[in-house]
């Protein structure tokens, strides 16, 4: 489980490195080399470290193992088959350590990083019609089910796409540069990491790489189902790659219409969750 | 981390256990390795305010 879970870090970074390339390609620039994120990490982590004086001495170290600590619980739910419910209750607990982030530095962009983390919650809301949908058509809530559900009646992407492209919305509001990522945007400097810097910014590091693996698995095993790791591997790539198209693409949108955009959505998911409940 | 893995290979804990004990304790391996190798350490700063 240790080997697994390190191998989650670097890949989550390596994949966060391909997600910069590809968009910096697409711009027409060379962009950093894709392991530029697992060097970042080790980078920060040599760094001289503090905290600051207006700091609250506890909460801004403590808010940075409960991160790791968070995201490291769910690779296991995930991989061992558990509650989605788990998986989705630590990503939205994930919301309140980006505002503990914010909040515990005493500097004002990480407070408005904080505040908008919270505001972005409207992000959370489709997922919760895609888990609604999904245990609509499986009647569980265990992963290791669905995926036994996929291997007898296909991939869930292809029986209940809308739902798969709703919670490819929620990864989407997830990866950095993206249309959604308010929380990160230059306006308010770095946001609610604004003040975590060296060894406090490696430990976010360490946390992102894992948190972008549990998301990408999840997709995968929610909506394709069992894969060997090589394919796990493959499939993951080539998700960051469509997701880099989007960020690329897409302009980052204000905080009014990031939070209209994914209201909008879950309307629309909740009409289709609705027509899905009626039809069966 | 290394006690646990120990421990689970012997079969004195489960896999679950072993789980829990790696949520704890790797978060503290992390920034206890990040605070042992870092450069010199340095008086706390204001926070940034901006330029």
């Amino acid at each position: 489980m240790i080997g697994y879970l390190l191998f989650a870090v670097f890949f989550g970074l390596l994949l966060l490195g391909i997600h910069r390339k590809v968009i910096a390609r697409i711009q027409r620039r060379p962009g950093p080399p894709v392991w530029q994120e697992i060097l970042h990490a080790f980078k920060f982590s040599f760094k001289s470290t503090w905290v600051p004086v207006t700091a609250s001495e506890s909460l801004f170290v403590g808010i940075v193992l409960i991160a790791i600590g968070i995201w490291s619980a769910a690779l296991f739910v995930v991989v061992t088959g558990g509650s989605i419910l788990v998986i989705f209750g630590i990503y939205l607990l994930h919301k309140i350590v980006e505002h503990g982030f914010g909040l515990s530095s005493g500097s004002p962009y990480g407070k408005f990083g904080g505040v908008r983390s919270v505001i972005s919650a409207a992000s959370e809301i489709p997922l919760f019609v895609s888990v609604a949908v999904i245990a609509l058509y499986t009647q569980s809530y265990e992963v290791s089910e669905i995926v036994r559900y996929q291997e007898v009646h296909g991939p869930l992407l292809f029986i209940v796409p809308l739902a798969a492209m709703a919670m490819y919305l929620v990864v989407l509001s997830k990866m950095p540069s993206g249309p959604f990522s308010i929380v990160e945007s230059k306006e308010i400097v770095s946001g609610y990491k604004t003040e975590h810097f060296g060894v406090w910014r490696a430990g976010l590091e360490v946390t992102n790489g894992l948190k972008t693996y549990v998301l990408l698995f999840t997709f995968l095993a929610l909506f394709i189902g069992s894969l060997s790791i090589g394919w796990v591997v493959v499939a993951m790539i080539l998700l960051v790659v469509s997701l880099a198209f989007a960020c690329a693409l897409c302009p980052m949108l204000s905080p009014f219409d990031s939070v209209t955009v994914q209201t909008l959505f879950t309307l629309l998911m909740v009409g289709y969750a609705a027509v899905l409940w009626v039809v069966a | 981390m290394a006690a646990g893995l120990l421990l689970n290979l012997g079969g004195i804990i489960s896999l679950v256990v072993y789980e829990a004990l790696l949520v704890l304790s790797f978060p503290v391996f992390v920034i206890s390795l990040g605070l042992w190798w870092m450069a010199r350490d340095h008086e706390a700063d204001i926070p940034f305010l901006g330029y």
